[in-house]
């Protein structure tokens, strides 16, 4: 891990999310406290509907906490307007989802541009096969996402979401689709990014093998943490 | 904005969904080569009501004496001067024609009919319709040329013949009632019945000496430019102090009205095409924009803010009309290519003479129409585009990425 300082780039306080379900109350999060450093590797875990996503959606600005407060890199962004939480996101995040979710009609090469032409930066090829050149998909650059494999696909959804170098990296599911192999591979690409890069990760998982690549554990149940091994 | 990638991706979209874009591309272009057609059509009937008029002895502008157009009497005629000759000759050279019109009764052994009898120098008619008359017999060789011209409906109306004698009846330049024979040196056929039942030409001079007068009753102007021109009325007017110079609108006011109603019919008929298509370009997109909700979802996930999804849409209805409409005006301006510019009612001849309509109608595609169909077509689709760009955006994130 390079050697920044530790601060604090995600803080919730006493988070609870709280949906209408055909008109019940239900609890997706309940009074979450929860405080990730630069550089941590955090996991979190728990079974299904513990409420993983929603953490990481709150976290990231998809989604809105009912309750409590969340600080990014510094920013109060509880209760900030839409636009400015699209910016927050583009300049500050980087999403890897469990579909991938590439954009169909760029090649991959100009998936990774994506991120950077929205904030309207120069010299965007050049950074982006860099950060190809990075996850070994150079060769593979002007290829649409149809033309890639899954485990090739994650990997440019991974470039695409440390081009802009984010201060956060959340990572909802990101092995779902991929088989083991290719687990084992990206999973040995976001510790080397982590490591090399300092990039603070947050990934919700099911995976033992994610699970055992990460530094700290949050396990989630009811919309709690039930358990945090990193203390928190 | 990253103006570049919406275009890319705007562009790219198209290319997505061949089939249904091709189908969508094909309505707008069939739909915009219509309009071009029709516009084209209706185009070249006004300009051949204008030319028709203009031609028919009216000219762009028209001198006459005060209270000629209420009562158009040799009494009322002017004195036309060397001065006013040699002016006109200087300004509109070959374009201008002195005329003495009187109405005159035309009577045969059977019949009695009104008619204009029109005083001309052949000479300078080359711009008027006498000019293309197709003659049986003598026509107007010059200005003392005595002998009758008359339409051919006319004469089958009076049931005479040519070189047959008959009687005309009006009054001369003192207001006194006067009759005299006159033999029928030929006849025409003009493109249309009406002319030919309303007017009988004769030599000016001969004319003025039947009446008794050296005055003319008109003089007509005819330009390039059917427009009216305040400078050019006001250098007319110049020459002709006192005298009245009215234009072919007012002097046609209903083929006038008619030409601006043919105007309004274009654009009535124009919106109506673009409202149609407004409709189903946004059935196609909204269709388009629901199957990509979470591909609008994910861009908003990564930092791409509405206005810009909002943009992305409307660019590409944008790039579906223009290429819309420049398949749609290549159709329409080859289709009037083809038929050479022109339609020919030759089959429907006697209806069309009947109606006093030509038998020839002529196609002209105006650059105006056509910039108006590209910023009125542009405008539309962008417009179209405003309810499924809001379909777009108005999903939370998590209900647009959601599976």
């Amino acid at each position: 891990m390079n050697g920044q300082a530790r601060r604090s780039v995600l803080r919730l306080e006493a988070v609870s999310r709280v949906y209408a379900d055909e008109g019940v109350p239900v609890r997706a999060l309940d009074e979450v406290t929860l405080d990730v450093q630069t550089g941590e590797f955090v996991c979190l875990v728990g079974p299904s509907g513990s409420g993983k996503s929603t953490l990481l959606n709150i976290a990231g600005g998809l989604d809105r906490a009912s309750f409590g407060r969340v600080i990014l890199d510094g920013l109060d962004i509880t209760g900030m307007p839409e636009h400015q939480l699209a910016d927050i996101r583009l300049r500050r995040i980087g999403f890897v989802f469990q579909a991938f979710n590439l954009l169909p009609v760029l090649s991959a090469v100009e998936n990774v541009e994506f991120m950077l032409q929205l904030r309207g930066e120069r010299d965007v090829r050049a950074r982006a096969m860099e950060m190809l050149r990075l996850l070994d998909m150079s060769e593979l650059a002007h290829r649409r996402p149809a033309e890639l494999s899954g485990g090739q696909q994650q990997r440019v959804a991974i470039a695409r979401a440390l081009v802009g170098e984010p201060v956060l990296l959340l990572a909802d599911e990101p092995s779902a689709n991929l088989d083991s192999k290719a687990t084992e591979n990206l999973l040995a690409l976001l510790r080397r990014l982590h490591d090399e890069r300092g990039v603070s990760i947050i990934t919700a998982t099911h995976d033992p093998l994610v699970m055992r690549h990460a530094r700290r554990t949050v396990t989630l149940q009811d919309g709690r943490i039930v358990q945090d091994s990193g203390g928190g | 904005m990253p103006f570049t990638l919406l275009v890319r991706l705007s562009y790219r979209n198209l290319f997505r969904h061949v089939r249904r874009n091709l189908i969508l591309l094909v309505s707008i272009g069939v739909a915009i080569a219509g309009v071009v057609f029709l516009n084209a059509l209706l185009r070249g009937m006004q300009a051949d009501l204008v030319h028709g008029v203009r031609i028919n002895l009216t000219g762009d502008y028209r001198v006459t004496a005060a209270g000629y157009a209420e009562d158009p009497q040799a009494a009322r005629g002017f004195d036309l001067t060397p001065q006013q000759i040699e002016q006109l000759d200087t300004k509109w050279p070959g374009r201008w024609s002195a005329r003495v019109i009187v109405p005159v009764v035309i009577s045969s052994e059977r019949k009695n009919l009104g008619v204009l009898l029109v005083g001309i120098d052949p000479e300078q008619e080359a711009g008027s319709f006498f000019a293309d008359l197709e003659i049986a017999g003598e026509t107007v060789v010059d200005a003392q040329a005595s002998r009758l011209l008359v339409g051919k409906e006319l004469l089958t109306l009076l049931r005479s013949r040519v070189g047959k004698r008959v009687v005309l009846t009006g009054q001369d330049s003192s207001g006194a009632a006067m009759e005299r024979g006159f033999t029928i040196g030929g006849a025409f056929d003009a493109d249309g019945k009406n002319l030919e039942q309303q007017f009988a030409f004769i030599g000016r001079e001969a004319m003025q000496t039947y009446l008794r007068t050296s005055l003319v009753t008109e003089v007509s102007i005819l330009l390039s430019d059917p427009r009216h021109d305040p400078a050019v009325h006001g250098q007319i007017q110049s020459i002709f102090d006192g005298l009245t110079v009215t234009h072919w609108r007012e002097n046609n006011a209903q083929t006038a009205a008619l030409v601006d109603m043919m105007e309004f019919a274009t654009l009535i008929w124009f919106s109506v095409v673009m409202a149609a298509l407004a409709f189903g370009l946004v059935n196609a997109l909204v269709t388009a924009v629901m199957e990509r909700r979470r591909e609008f979802g994910i861009m908003r996930c990564l930092g791409m803010q509405r206005s810009t999804v909002l943009i992305q849409v409307m660019i590409e209805s944008f790039f579906i009309m223009l290429a819309g409409v420049v398949l749609g005006m290549a159709v329409g301006w080859a289709g009037v290519r083809v038929l050479g510019g022109e339609i020919d009612l030759g089959r429907f001849a006697e209806g069309v003479a009947i109606a006093g309509l030509p038998s020839v109608i002529s196609l002209q595609i105006d650059a105006r129409d056509l910039v108006s169909v590209v910023l009125l077509a542009c405008v539309f689709g962008v417009l179209a585009s405003l309810i499924p760009a809001w379909r777009a955006n108005r999903h939370s994130l998590l209900q647009a990425i959601a599976r």
